[in-house]
């Protein structure tokens, strides 16, 4: 099945044609600056390599799909080919809520309900909407189909997901832990359980995923039972520029003494904290890394501070799992820094953790595989939180078409008598 | 009806620079208009210090300043409008000057363009009079709230003649940047403009009786109002001309003596002591417009009522 994997965002959208027999990437490309004159459009072929970047007039998420599309039909520089064309379109969804515990095929009725969703995420589920809305009145024949973040996590158990505030809280506002990242983390999961040549029902395993943000995930009989981010993607970790775990009192002391708005508390917890926060320099791993090497104080205290909370984690989830059979890291940070990966393992051989060095420091730019020499698996995963996405797409349109098999060839019929 | 991407904000004063600021935070490209070149050099100097303060209480950071500023372009003079989808009118409080920049822009916008007047005192159906209906349909009132950026209201009132479809895009446009809207009758001060004046000024006569200390006032306002400021730091931050000019329109427009200003702030008007913008007004502050910290004064009573208690000992 030929998928386009769209993520939209505020003034992007980022796209990806999936083969998932192949399960491999056909083109990864990007509308950027939608709502200017001058909205650049890249994209990269990988059969041939083939670079391409255009500016072009795009004024709203319409606009770039239907650039998108005339680029990826095109003859000469899409990636279809003669004769074929897209069988479906997934679409990432940030926030699914209680709602959306899976892949959701799209109609007007899940328009509604990740309209419904928008409060819990007033920062992507509008983009990620505005992109639906132009893909499925550009492609009103192609099934299209809604894969949540939130999706994987729908699996927490209760303790796992409340948070200790008045339960009305819970009813009114729909207050608990949510998790996200969840496709990344279900990837993992398969990706760990194919490398290690495990039923990943079978697998005991903390899925660590370390990049812009980061969260870690307890994974067991192939379901999500904790993870770290909760009502939002701030808790948990410590992230490039967000604080993860914070004593939520000292947001309130801070507002007084610093007399600062809401609506900039916000910003100083997701854009100046982290990494970035702490050090001072950059939210970016690399940049800390030579900065410490160069004998910078504060930015080991960062990446100290970070590698720490990892390290908790760990600890935590191994408990909740009641056991560890593996730990796998991924996202841009998971995949290359090695010695960042090592630091967050030091000290757990009680676990049965041990890190091969060597095999750990061979595992960087894209390279998967296992680095471990004790009793408990550690693994390094790429990223394909899109192919995930396409597969997940290619899965609910297969069920559909098993258990609704009957039911779309009357529709086919009634379309035969009246509509065409 | 397409979302707003290019808009013009006439007036580079703290409201212009406000406004500027939310609707390239918004994604719109932005023209800043000021009379002339000095004003204009003045104006994105302002800008960009209080971007600045921003970034350093973390409201703000430095890929985000980068963004806004570059979809801030700013002009002077006669200024080529066309393709402008948006007037936003933050020039001073001044009837005349209004008039005659809505007459010029009614010549120079495009004929779909619409014309937001950021006045909290002057009656838009009055300012939009003197221009074709077309036009007048396409007018009304936007009150941004000073900070621009942190208050997240804005004030709508529609003129005589303003359409649906008018206030359908400010609603629209409020949206995108994060604002609620707040529908008010065409009527002086509307009800923030109407509400603060009288707390200002009421605050600077007391401070002018010597009942409390200007830190005692400002204090207990912040406290009983559970808001960020009291009234007299409010006044330096709004800027204390700005402040007399609305309390005069007030007191001209309404009639009630609650709005005739205070002795005291007209001396600090005369005296160039503005708040913020000059360095001084009821606190000092530094070039950039931070506050220079001195020890908070609570204590008791001054002179005013000192001398009634002198006063009653003496009978």
């Amino acid at each position: 099945m030929l998928v386009l994997v769209l993520n939209s965002g505020s003034s992007s959208v980022k796209y990806q044609v999936i083969d998932t027999e192949r399960e491999e990437s056909r083109v990864t490309g990007q509308v950027e600056r939608i709502g200017s004159g001058g909205a650049i459009l890249s994209q990269l072929r990988h059969a041939d390599g083939q670079r391409l970047k255009e500016t072009a007039s795009i004024l709203d998420h319409h606009d770039a799909i239907r650039a998108i599309l005339d680029l990826v039909e095109d003859p000469e520089r899409g990636v279809l080919g003669v004769g074929h064309r897209l069988d479906a379109v997934g679409h990432r969804v940030v926030h699914g809520g209680e709602r959306f515990k899976t892949a959701t095929v799209l109609d007007d009725s899940v328009e509604e309900g990740i309209r419904d969703c928008m409060d819990l995420a007033p920062l992507h589920n509008p983009h990620n909407l505005a992109g639906i809305l132009a893909a499925r009145r550009r492609m009103p024949e192609t099934p299209q189909v809604a894969v949540f973040d939130t999706a994987f996590h729908a699996t927490l158990p209760p303790p796992a997901f409340h948070y200790a505030l008045p339960y009305v809280l819970y009813h009114r506002h729909r207050i608990r832990r949510y998790g996200f990242h969840g496709t990344s983390h279900r990837h993992v999961l398969r990706r760990t359980a194919m490398i290690l040549d495990r039923a990943p029902e079978a697998l005991k395993l903390v899925s660590v995923h370390l990049g812009n943000g980061a969260s870690a995930c307890a994974i067991r009989d192939g379901q999500s039972i904790d993870t770290s981010m909760g009502f939002t993607p701030l808790e948990g970790l410590v992230m490039g520029t967000r604080s993860g775990d914070v004593d939520p009192a000292v947001i309130l002391h801070v507002m007084a003494r610093e007399e600062i708005p809401a609506g900039d508390a916000g910003a100083l917890l997701n854009k100046h904290s982290g990494l970035l926060g702490i050090s001072g320099i950059s939210g970016d791993m690399r940049d800390l890394l030579l900065e410490e090497e160069k004998g910078n104080e504060r930015a080991r205290l960062a990446l100290d501070v970070y590698c720490y909370r990892v390290r908790k984690y760990i600890g935590a989830y191994a408990a909740a799992l009641e056991g560890l059979d593996a730990i796998a890291f991924t996202g841009g940070v998971g995949e290359n820094a090695a010695s960042i990966r090592s630091r967050c393992l030091a000290g757990l051989s009680f676990l049965g953790v041990d890190t091969d060095q060597r095999a750990n420091s061979r595992l960087t730019g894209g390279e998967e595989g296992v680095f471990h020499q004790g009793a408990t698996a550690l693994v390094v995963v790429r990223s394909g939180e899109e192919i995930t996405i396409a597969r997940e797409t290619e899965r609910v349109l297969t069920e559909l078409g098993r258990t609704s098999a009957r039911s779309s060839e009357s529709l086919t019929c009634r379309r035969d008598d009246g509509y065409s | 009806m397409s979302d707003i991407q290019r808009a013009a904000v006439f007036g580079g004063g703290t409201a212009g620079r406000g406004v500027a600021r939310v609707l390239a935070a918004a994604g719109i490209e932005v023209l800043l208009v000021e009379s002339s070149r000095e004003a204009l050099d003045r104006a994105l100097d302002a800008l960009r210090d209080a971007m600045a303060r921003d970034i350093g209480r973390w409201a703000l950071t430095e890929a985000e300043r980068d963004a806004q500023l570059a979809r801030i372009e700013g002009t002077h003079g006669t200024t080529d409008l066309r393709g402008v989808q948006l007037v936003a009118e933050a020039i001073g409080e001044n009837r005349r000057e209004k008039t005659a920049l809505l007459a010029e822009l009614d010549g120079r916008a495009d004929p779909e363009a619409f014309i937001f007047l950021n006045t909290s005192t002057i009656s838009i159906t009055e300012l939009a009079a003197g221009l074709p209906l077309e036009r007048q349909r396409r007018i009304l009132g936007l009150h941004f709230l000073h900070p621009v950026s942190r208050t997240p209201l804005v004030e709508l009132i529609r003129g005589q003649e303003s359409s649906p479809g008018t206030v359908e895009a400010a609603r629209r446009l409020a949206a995108r940047l994060g604002k609620e809207v707040i529908e008010v009758a065409e009527y002086p001060g509307y009800i923030t403009t109407r509400l603060t004046l009288v707390l200002i000024n009421e605050a600077i006569q007391l401070v002018m009786e010597g009942v409390a200390t200007r830190d005692a006032v400002d204090r207990a306002m912040r406290l009983r109002l559970g808001a960020s400021h009291g009234p007299l730091a409010l006044a330096d931050e709004i800027g204390l001309d700005s402040v007399h000019r609305a309390l005069e329109s007030m007191w001209e427009g309404l009639g009630l003596p609650q709005f005739r200003p205070a002795p005291l702030l007209r001396r600090m008007v005369t005296e160039g002591w503005l708040g913020e913008k000059s360095g001084r007004g009821f606190y000092r502050y530094d070039s950039s417009g931070r506050r220079i910290p001195e020890p908070e004064d609570l204590a008791r009573p001054g002179v005013a009522l000192g001398s009634l208690e002198d006063d009653r000992r003496g009978e």
